[in-house]
């Protein structure tokens, strides 16, 4: 047998995956009932170890075990916790052999390459818990927009996003999806990466961090986290 | 590159064509180009059953919505995690 060992399990309520290498063992675990589908890992990840996957059906059939909105692949991930500490609700949990290793002390905070995120706590609907650090607009283009299939509404946790008729037929036109609430909207991401025709857009304006930083790591990781699925088509 | 794939269990597949229509992908280039073929469609009907089409070169490809498996009345649409990811 040769280590790394990768074991991966998936159930319903959670993933893990667990790295065993010849003296330690590092697992990265992933809350699928607190996870919606944002891809902020995905985004903030430094060596793309973390790529999209069906957000909009794994949010539609969140029973079925193999739908997950972020695929991980271990073999690429160093365990530096970036997508830890940036995940807005909380789903990512990092264990090093076997004991969780608490958020303050990921090798990345404690050594202040990445500044405090100054967040707000809020409780959404169904009791999900979010901490918003930053602020985003959302612009929706009613050409594009395949009216109707409601992807976005469905992933979006603030309910920001709501479709004014909900059609019973997926063809059937229907009005477009409007934004309901700009102001409950907590710049999570998830509208924009699972809106499949790019006529939602979102961009994410503010930020709030405090704290020292290190200039190589951190500036790089915003502009990652803003490039957001859509908008950074529109940029390019 | 994308991870995820659209599978159509064919024995169930009555070849309706809802999967085909209800696909916003779909619908956005029925509604631009007014027709489908293999070249632009998602999932798409071929000798009587739904056949999802990926191709890595173009822009379009499946991009894991929902929407046809929520619509597919035999329930026979299904997206699968490729292995070795």
């Amino acid at each position: 047998m040769s280590f790394p060992k990768i074991s991966r399990t998936l159930d319903q309520e959670e993933e893990h995956v667990k790295v065993q290498f010849l003296t330690e063992s590092l697992e990265l675990i992933l809350n699928r009932i607190k996870c919606v589908g944002c891809g902020t890992c995905a985004r903030v990840c430094p060596k793309e170890a973390i790529s999209r996957g069906p957000v909009g059906a794994s949010r539609r059939f969140p029973a079925t075990e193999d739908m997950i909105p972020e695929v991980y692949d271990p073999r690429k991930c160093v365990f530096c916790g970036t997508c830890v500490v940036m995940c807005p609700f909380g789903a990512l949990t990092l264990k090093k052999n076997g004991e969780i290793i608490n958020l303050a002390d990921i090798p990345i905070v404690a050594q202040k390459v990445v500044p405090k995120l100054e967040f707000e706590t809020k409780k959404l609907k169904n009791d999900r818990i979010v901490k918003q650090y930053a602020k985003a607009t959302v612009s929706i283009i009613d050409e594009e927009c395949a009216n109707g299939c409601g992807s976005c509404a469905e992933v979006c946790p603030s309910g920001t996003l709501e479709i004014a008729k909900r059609p019973e037929h997926g063809w059937e036109m229907s009005k477009n999806v409007e934004v309901a609430d700009a102001d409950a909207c907590v710049a999570c991401g998830a509208c924009d990466n699972a809106c499949p025709t790019g006529a939602l857009q979102l961009h994410i304006t503010e930020l709030n961090t405090s704290g020292e930083f290190s200039e190589l790591f951190w500036p790089p990781l915003i502009k990652r986290l803003k490039a957001v699925r859509w908008s950074k088509t529109e940029g390019a | 590159m994308q991870v995820f794939r659209l599978k159509i269990n064919k024995n169930r597949c009555t070849g309706c064509n809802i999967c085909a229509v209800s696909c916003p992908l779909n619908f956005n280039l029925l509604r631009k180009q007014s027709f489908l073929s293999e070249k632009n469609a998602v999932i798409l009907i071929k000798n009587g059953t739904a056949v999802p089409i990926y191709n890595e070169n173009r822009e379009i490809n499946c991009d894991g919505c929902g929407v046809c498996i929520k619509m597919c009345p035999q329930v026979a649409i299904r997206i699968e995690i490729m292995e070795g990811v």
